[in-house]
C-alpha cells in the first residue's frame, strides 16, 4: 500500500496564466482516506489529476512510499481512478469495462477472470457483467467502475467526485459502502469533492484547499471545531457559520465582541486569545446552533427580521435578515414559532464562538 | 383521425411529385425505342424488355421476337466508365478514411496551437464550390499530365473529400464520451486508445462518413468531365453525358442512369439501419 507526500507542487496551466495548485506540501499516510474539500476551480481535482500522473506538476514533486513519480505514466504509479463522469467505456459490457484495467498488466487469462470475479462478488455486480453501461443505472454504473478500479489491486485509490451525479438517496447509501470497502482492503484513498457533508462523514482527514492553496487539513471533527480561517469556518458545516465583523472593547472582567446592538462576553481559551489582541477590529463565528434566538428585547441581542422558515421536523431552520448584512441562519428547537417578517433578537452562547483576524482572515486561536 | 388522413396525403403527393420524374425516365429502361416514341406516350412499358441494359453494356440483344438490337454506340465509355468509377470509389473512399480517422479526432478532441485557425482553413476548403479549382487544377495537371489518368482524378476528388469528412467526423468525434483520461489510467497511448477505444465507439459515425466520401466519389461529374472524359480514364456519370450530343438513344441513357443508381441505393439500403440510428450529438445515444 501506499504512502504518499506531495512536496510544494505547484501546477499553472499556462505559463504565467492561473495558478491551479500553489505550492501544496501534503502528507497523505498509508492506508489513510483522505478527503480533498473545496469549491469549484479550487485546484483539488488537478491535485487529483498530478497524484494518478494525468497531469505533471510544474514544479514540485510527488512520492509514494518515498519514491519520486513525478514523471511516471499513470499506469505505472499502480494507482485506479474513478471519475465523475465517462467511468465506463460506453460500447463495452461491465466485464470487459473491468479487464480493460488489466488488458495492460501482462497477468494470465485464468488470473484475470479471477480477478474480475472477485471484484464482482465484492461490489456484488454479477448480473451486470454482461450488460452494456447504456442498460445500467448511474449507482450501478459507479460500482462497476469500482470494481474496475480495484481489479488492478492498486496501492492508491484516486477518486474524483464520484458520486456527484447521483441523486441523494444513492449518495447516502454508497458513502459507507465506499468507505467500508477502502477499509476492508486496507488501501490508500485520495477522494475529492466539493460536498463538506460528503468530506465529513467519509475522510480519516480532509484536506480543505481554495483558490489552490491548502486552507486546513486535519481529522473531520478538528476541521469543523478549530477551523484555521474564515474559508474554512465558512466552507465546513451546514448551514454554514454566521459572522458579525465588529470590534473586540475592553471591559471589567475581560473583553466583549461588540457588533452594534449585540454583545457578546468571551470566556475561556477565546478571551485569553482576545486579550492578547486588544481593543481591535475582530470577526465573529458562530455555527447556526450556537444562535440563540429570543422574541422580545434583551440587552446586547441584535435585531433581525425573520425571512424564512426551514421545518426539518427534529429542528427548525430560523432565515433572517439584518440590515446590510449576510443573511444570519440558526438552528432552533421546532417548539419555537415565528413567521416570517416577524422580528427576533439574537444572542450567542459566548464559550462557542470563533474570532478571526478581519485582516489575515486566520482563526485567532491559530495565531 | 382526420389530422393522420392529412398527414399521408401530404406524404403521398410529396413522394409523387419526386419520383414520378424520376419512374419517367428510368421507366424508358425497359421499352423499346419504338414505344418510346409513340404517342399518346405509355406510363409503363407495356412490353418490358431488358434490351437498354443489355446494349448498353456492349452486347447485341435479340428479343422473342427476332429482331436483332446492336450494342449501344456509347457501350465502350459506358462500361468502362462503370469499371474506372468503382475503382475510383473505392480509392477515394479508403485514402479518405485513412487520412481522416486520425485528422478528425486531432481536430475534434485534441488542444493543440493555431487550432482553430486550421479549423477555419478547413471549412473554407469545404465551402469553396468545387468548380472554383477545376481551371486552376486543369492547367497544372496539363503541365503534369494527369489529364485523362485516374491519378489525377483520384487527387482532385481527395481535396473535396478529405476536409468534408474530416469537419463532418471531427463533430461527431468531439461528442464521443471523454474517456481518454480512462484510458491513460488504464496505460493505452494516445494512438490504442485511438483505434481500440474511439473508433470502435466512433464506428458509425466512420461509417457514415466512409458512405458520404464513396457516393461523393461515385457521382462527381464536374471534375469527371473536364479531366478525363473521352479518355480510358473517364467514370461512369462522364461517359452518360456522352449520349447527350448524339443520335438520341433514350433507352441506353436510361439503362446507364439506372446501372450509376445501383451502387448509392444498395449502400443506404444496406445501411440503413446504422444511419437512421446514427446520432450525431450523441454518438453512444441509447
Amino acid at each position: 500500500m501506499a504512502e504518499i507526500l506531495i512536496e510544494k507542487m505547484r501546477k499553472e496551466f499556462a505559463k504565467g496564466g492561473t495558478v491551479a495548485v500553489n505550492e501544496l506540501t501534503l502528507h497523505i499516510k498509508d492506508g489513510e482516506l483522505m478527503v480533498l474539500l473545496g469549491p469549484s476551480g479550487c485546484g483539488k481535482t488537478t491535485t487529483l489529476n498530478c497524484i494518478a500522473g494525468l497531469e505533471r506538476p510544474s514544479s514540485g514533486r510527488i512520492y509514494f512510499n518515498g519514491k519520486d513519480v513525478t514523471n511516471l505514466p499513470p499506469h505505472l504509479r499502480n494507482i485506479a481512478m474513478v471519475f465523475q463522469s465517462s467511468l465506463l467505456y460506453p460500447h463495452l459490457s461491465g466485464r470487459r469495462n473491468i479487464e480493460m484495467s488489466l488488458r495492460k498488466s501482462r497477468l494470465p487469462k485464468d488470473e484475470i477472470q479471477a480477478r474480475v470475479q472477485k471484484a464482482a462478488s465484492l461490489l456484488k455486480i454479477e448480473p451486470l457483467l454482461d450488460k452494456l453501461p447504456s442498460e445500467m443505472s448511474g449507482g450501478e454504473r459507479q460500482r462497476v467502475a469500482t470494481a474496475k478500479a480495484i481489479v488492478r489491486e492498486p496501492e492508491a485509490f484516486l477518486m474524483d467526485e464520484p458520486l456527484a451525479n447521483l441523486d441523494a438517496a444513492l449518495r447516502e447509501s454508497l458513502r459507507p459502502e465506499l468507505v467500508n470497502l477502502q477499509e476492508t482492503l486496507g488501501v490508500t484513498m485520495v477522494f475529492v469533492t466539493h460536498d463538506q457533508v460528503e468530506a465529513m462523514t467519509m475522510g480519516d482527514r480532509i484536506a480543505v484547499m481554495n483558490n489552490g492553496n491548502l486552507q486546513q487539513v486535519g481529522p473531520p471533527e478538528e476541521v469543523y471545531n478549530s477551523p484555521a480561517n474564515l474559508f474554512v469556518a465558512g466552507f465546513v458545516g451546514s448551514p454554514p457559520m454566521n459572522f458579525f465583523s465588529g470590534r473586540l472593547a475592553r471591559t471589567e472582567g475581560g473583553f466583549d465582541f461588540i457588533y452594534k446592538e449585540l454583545q457578546v462576553e468571551l470566556s475561556g481559551r477565546i478571551l485569553e486569545n482576545a486579550a492578547k489582541l486588544g481593543e481591535t477590529e475582530i470577526v465573529l463565528g458562530v455555527r447556526p446552533q450556537h444562535l440563540r434566538l429570543c422574541r422580545s428585547v434583551q440587552s446586547g441581542a441584535l435585531e433581525a427580521r425573520v425571512f424564512g422558515i426551514e421545518r426539518l421536523g427534529k429542528e427548525f431552520i430560523i432565515i433572517m435578515e439584518h440590515e446590510g448584512d449576510a443573511r444570519l441562519k440558526a438552528i432552533v428547537p421546532p417548539d419555537f414559532t415565528t413567521k416570517p417578517g416577524e422580528i427576533v433578537y439574537i444572542t450567542a452562547k459566548s464559550e462557542q464562538v470563533f474570532l478571526f483576524d478581519p485582516k489575515t482572515e486566520k482563526n485567532i486561536a491559530f495565531m | 383521425m382526420k389530422d393522420v388522413y392529412t398527414k399521408w396525403l401530404v406524404i403521398v403527393l410529396v413522394i409523387l411529385w419526386t419520383v414520378t420524374p424520376l419512374y419517367w425516365f428510368l421507366s424508358m429502361a425497359f421499352k423499346t425505342p419504338a414505344e418510346i416514341s409513340s404517342f399518346p406516350p405509355s406510363f409503363y412499358p407495356k412490353h418490358p424488355t431488358i434490351m437498354g441494359l443489355i446494349t448498353v453494356l456492349g452486347r447485341q440483344y435479340v428479343s422473342r421476337t427476332g429482331e436483332v438490337f446492336l450494342p449501344s454506340g456509347q457501350s465502350g465509355q459506358v462500361v468502362r466508365g462503370l469499371l474506372n468509377s468503382f475503382i475510383l470509389a473505392a480509392v477515394v473512399t479508403v485514402i479518405t478514411m485513412v487520412l481522416v480517422v486520425p485528422l478528425g479526432y486531432t481536430f475534434g478532441r485534441l488542444e493543440f496551437p493555431h487550432k482553430n485557425k486550421l479549423l477555419f482553413a478547413l471549412l473554407f476548403c469545404v465551402a469553396v464550390p468545387p468548380i472554383v479549382t477545376l481551371i486552376p487544377f486543369f492547367a497544372l495537371f496539363m503541365k503534369l499530365r494527369l489529364t485523362g489518368t485516374l491519378l489525377g482524378l483520384v487527387i482532385v476528388t481527395l481535396t473535396i473529400t478529405v476536409p468534408f469528412v474530416t469537419w463532418l467526423l471531427s463533430g461527431f468525434f468531439r461528442n464521443v464520451p471523454y474517456v481518454e483520461r480512462l484510458a491513460r489510467t488504464d496505460g493505452f497511448s494516445r494512438f490504442e486508445t485511438l483505434v481500440m477505444i474511439v473508433i470502435p465507439m466512433a464506428r458509425v459515425g466512420i461509417m457514415v462518413g466512409a458512405i458520404v466520401a464513396f457516393l461523393f466519389s461515385w457521382n462527381e461529374y464536374a471534375f469527371a468531365q473536364i479531366l478525363v472524359n473521352g479518355t480510358s480514364a473517364t467514370t461512369l456519370p462522364a461517359s452518360i453525358s456522352g449520349f447527350l450530343f448524339q443520335h438520341p438513344e433514350p433507352e441506353h441513357l436510361s439503362a446507364a442512369v439506372l446501372y450509376s443508381m445501383v451502387p448509392p441505393f444498395a449502400v443506404a439500403y444496406l445501411l440503413q439501419r446504422h444511419i437512421t440510428k446514427m446520432n450525431i450529438v450523441e454518438p453512444m445515444g441509447r
